[in-house]
């Protein structure tokens, strides 16, 4: 496998606040890496200093194996971009829009700007002045794909969007991993990458913070597994379990809270020891996970 | 100042009502000054004496009163400058009042607060009475403190008439602009047919007195309730409480349609309008694409974007230097006229503009010089191309649609030299329209004008232009993010001009004057008198350079968020 994304202590200063500092960032061909943090974190600096429109202080980068800087031009013919503070050209209807940068990009976008369009049902003929906020990120996210490009950098790309819409980013995300191509997805809500990434880096205050599997964030996060047995049991030989946190009993011990971290396994094998009436399990505790190294109460690893 | 509607209103317009106040004040002691030159001059007398009395009557003139101080006054200021001035304050200030909070959105906010829409209203409307006062109040302070000082014999009764008739003429107006901002939603709107009422209304009161069948129409005009019976010398007129009548009856209308009307969102506006308007409604729908051959580059997507402004400054610069060409075979054909033209005017006045050698004046190449390459032309054209470096690149890159511009395989250099020559271009196209129609005229009124210096002075022309758009290109270029650029060059070319025309009246600035760029394109003879200079060279050395170091820049810095 290739890496599409590649930084080394990639470092931007921005003024007096700081960008991003030391940025190490490996980023898979044909994986969708969702790049996630509060607002000002440093995800738009970060796209920013990859598409060289901002010149890193220190540290480099390469996208598509070639260099930010250098070979900026041919990272950006290969590349699909979506701002997250998109600006366009309200005078031009997005069908004009469209001719436009496909002419910048010496590229015949016509068949894939109508695809596009039918999907996201969007008129193209009117000016982009009267459309909704909805709409104009369908033509930001039009653009970014017209040229069906290897890489897509999209900045907060279902602002706007309804849930009828979101559902058609998320089929589009998958198609477009499926034909081996790749998506750097920055948010600062989980639920806009949960369903679509492969893996999650976390940047908070201007460096990255961790970077793993969206299933390793899963399975760090709390299980919790409700027991209802027909005689109350005792809470003992599920606190002996391993990853066991706590467990809290109710209605006299005839049932059972656990909560666990990692595999829920041990509890279960421990309650098939005694009669069960009904069992129910929810992991509703990722958010928090995520919350956790947003507030800074998890350690940089 | 954020405790209510009616404070943050104010408080939003604080720079706007300073100006205008401050205006009101220079404008009033301008016009005191010259009073007291005049005053008692026999000359004057003999003068008003030569002049048709339906003329003076036009400017509401009375031969009788005009020398006595409240007789100059009606006329001079406050029959048209102060209400030039009430009014435009007036009407801006009510046109923004609820239309441009609606057009920006922010209204939905305002009125998300519990607060009914007649308040919000009516707290914009005592914005408005509180700035116009302002004004209407200064240049009666003004009045009283200089009414002893220059004898203007005027009675605080008289003072205190005509700046309330003052008052409530600019309010009418502005709650006139009330009414259509209210109801259309619209700014533009509410302006504009502002605009035309009241000038509508000054023409009807004006000439009435020449044509008797304006009498009747004239007594609905607010103008007439204001000046009848000339309040400066007679104090208050029964004109008063029309003005204020009409202005209470406006504001309430204003209020009832602004209930009862949907409000307008930032992507369909006002739509019940434009359903009346329109027979059937139409979505805003274009024939798109428009235009696809000049959508091929950034140069000529720029052309594009500019082919309006381009066309309007080129159209009227056409029509100032035709109509200067079609008066020269009169005013050659009368030598008093051309004597005139050489000495009527003050030197020291013409010089300020530009016009350092009179005597030009009486050729045909220095005449239409004066008009179209002296005065208008330089301060068209640099407004013209700060204008567009301001809207194609500054404000790009501000917006950030600069960044999106730029995801597109093309380099900075590519894309702002791209600008860059869709600039040049555009400068280029009004110089070459302005050829055109001086080559053309010169035949048809045989002005005798050397074709050569046609062609160079317009060359001169545009180079000027240009210099001074490459002067914001390049500050641009060192300063993104202040947003300066287009403030620092239009002060400096302001400096510029005014050390060209200074310069060639104070002896110790004389030698200054040459690092004028005004001096540059200027000199001392007339653009059409003269072929090639070395001025010119000098212009297009210094867009060169400007050029040079913003593309240089450009690629080595940060993008503007």
């Amino acid at each position: 496998m290739t890496t599409v994304i590649e930084t080394h202590a990639l470092t931007k200063y921005y003024g007096e606040s700081l960008g991003i500092i030391d940025l190490d960032l490996a980023v898979e061909q044909g994986e969708v890496f969702g790049f996630l943090g509060p607002n000002g974190a440093g995800k738009s600096t970060t796209i920013r200093t990859l598409l060289n429109f901002l010149h890193p202080t220190r540290g480099s980068g390469t996208v598509l194996g070639l260099d930010i800087a250098s070979g900026s031009l041919a990272i950006k013919r290969r590349t699909g971009y979506l701002p997250g503070d998109l600006a366009l050209y309200d005078q031009m209807t997005a069908r004009e829009l469209f001719i436009y940068f496909a002419n910048l990009r010496k590229q015949n976008t016509t068949a894939m700007v109508k695809t596009l369009a039918d999907r996201f049902d969007l008129d193209l003929d009117r000016k982009i002045k009267d459309y909704s906020t909805g709409n104009r990120q369908k033509v930001g996210l039009v653009n970014a794909f017209m040229h069906e490009p290897e890489l897509l950098i999209l900045d907060e790309p279902t602002g706007g969007l309804d849930p009828l819409m979101q559902l058609q980013f998320q089929y589009l995300v998958e198609e477009t991993k499926a034909q081996g191509r790749t998506i750097f997805l920055s948010s600062h809500i989980l639920s806009e990458i949960d369903r679509v990434a492969d893996r999650v880096g976390i940047v908070r205050d201007g460096r990255l913070v961790a970077v793993d599997t969206l299933d390793a964030f899963k399975s760090a996060a709390h299980s919790v597994v409700s027991l209802r047995f027909a005689s109350p049991v005792s809470p003992e030989p599920f606190l002996a379990c391993e990853g066991v946190v706590s467990v809290a009993a109710r209605d006299a011990e005839s049932m059972l809270v656990v909560t666990v971290t990692g595999s829920i396994d041990p509890v279960i094998k421990t309650a098939a020891r005694y009669e069960v009436v009904s069992i129910s399990t929810g992991s509703g505790e990722l958010e928090e996970v995520f919350l956790s190294y947003y507030s800074g109460d998890v350690d940089a690893r | 100042m954020l405790g209510s509607v009616f404070t943050k209103a104010l408080k939003d317009r604080r720079l706007s009502i300073a100006g205008w106040t401050a205006g009101a004040v220079v404008l009033t002691q301008f016009v005191v000054a010259v009073y007291s030159t005049i005053a008692n001059s026999a000359e004057m007398l003999d003068f008003i004496d030569q002049i048709p009395e339906d003329m003076l009557s036009l400017f509401g003139v009375d031969p009788a009163t005009f020398l006595t101080g409240a007789g100059y006054l009606q006329v001079q200021l406050y029959s048209l400058m102060s209400p030039i001035l009430i009014i435009g304050l007036g009407i801006t200030a009510a046109a923004s009042a609820t239309a441009a909070e609606e057009q920006s959105g922010t209204m939905d906010m305002q009125l998300s607060m519990p607060i009914n829409r007649t308040n919000v209203l009516l707290q914009k409307t005592a914005m408005v009475l509180v700035s116009l006062t302002a004004v209407a109040l200064a240049i009666a302070v003004t009045l009283i403190a200089t009414n002893p000082i220059f004898e203007l014999k005027l009675s605080i009764e008289g003072i205190a008439a005509a700046n309330i008739g003052l008052l409530g003429l600019g309010m009418v107006f502005a709650a006139t602009a009330l009414v259509i901002g209210a109801y259309t939603g619209t700014t533009s709107t509410a302006l504009g047919l502002t605009l035309l009422l009241s000038v509508l209304g000054w023409f009807v009161n004006a000439f009435s007195a020449i044509f008797g069948w304006l009498e009747i129409p004239s007594r609905f005009s607010p103008f007439s309730w204001y000046l009848g019976g000339n309040p400066l010398l007679n104090g208050g007129t029964s004109g008063l409480v029309w003005l204020g009548l009409t202005t209470a009856a406006l504001v309430g209308i204003a209020a009832f349609l602004f209930n009862r009307r949907d409000l307008s969102t930032e992507t369909n506006l006002v739509p019940q309008i434009r359903s009346r308007w329109r027979s059937t409604e139409k979505k805003r729908a274009v024939t798109s694409p428009r235009a696809v051959w000049l959508l091929r580059s950034i140069a000529e997507k720029s052309l594009w974007d500019r082919r309006r402004s381009v066309f309007g400054w080129a159209g009227g610069l056409a029509a100032l230097l035709l109509a200067t060409f079609a008066a020269w075979p009169a005013l050659s054909s009368d030598p008093d006229a051309l004597a005139g033209l050489v000495d009527a005017v003050p030197r020291e006045l013409l010089a300020l503009t530009g016009i350092s050698d009179p005597e030009y004046l009486a050729s045909a190449a220095g005449f239409v010089s004066s008009r179209t390459y002296q005065s208008i032309g330089p301060v068209v054209v640099i407004v013209f191309a700060i204008g567009a470096v301001s809207s194609l690149i500054v404000k790009e890159e501000r917006r950030g649609v600069l960044d999106l511009v730029l995801s597109n395989p093309l380099s900075r250099r590519t894309a702002l030299v791209g600008k860059a020559v869709a600039i040049a271009l555009l400068t280029a196209v009004i110089a070459g329209v302005l050829s055109l129609v001086g080559l053309v005229s010169n035949i048809i009124w045989s002005t005798d004008i050397e074709v050569v210096n046609i062609l160079t002075a317009n060359v001169g022309l545009a180079l000027l232009g240009l210099f001074f758009g490459g002067l914001a290109l390049g500050l641009w270029s060192l300063f993104p993010s202040s947003g300066s650029a287009v403030g620092v060059t239009t002060g400096v070319a302001l400096a510029g001009y005014l050390l060209n025309g200074v310069g060639s009246l104070v002896d110790g600035l004389s030698p200054f004057r040459k690092l004028s760029p005004f001096y540059w394109y200027l000199g001392d003879v007339p653009p059409l008198a003269h072929g090639l200079s070395v001025g010119y060279l000098l212009l297009g050395a210094g867009v060169l350079l400007f050029s040079v170091l913003a593309i240089w820049r450009f690629d080595s810095r940060d993008l503007a968020v």
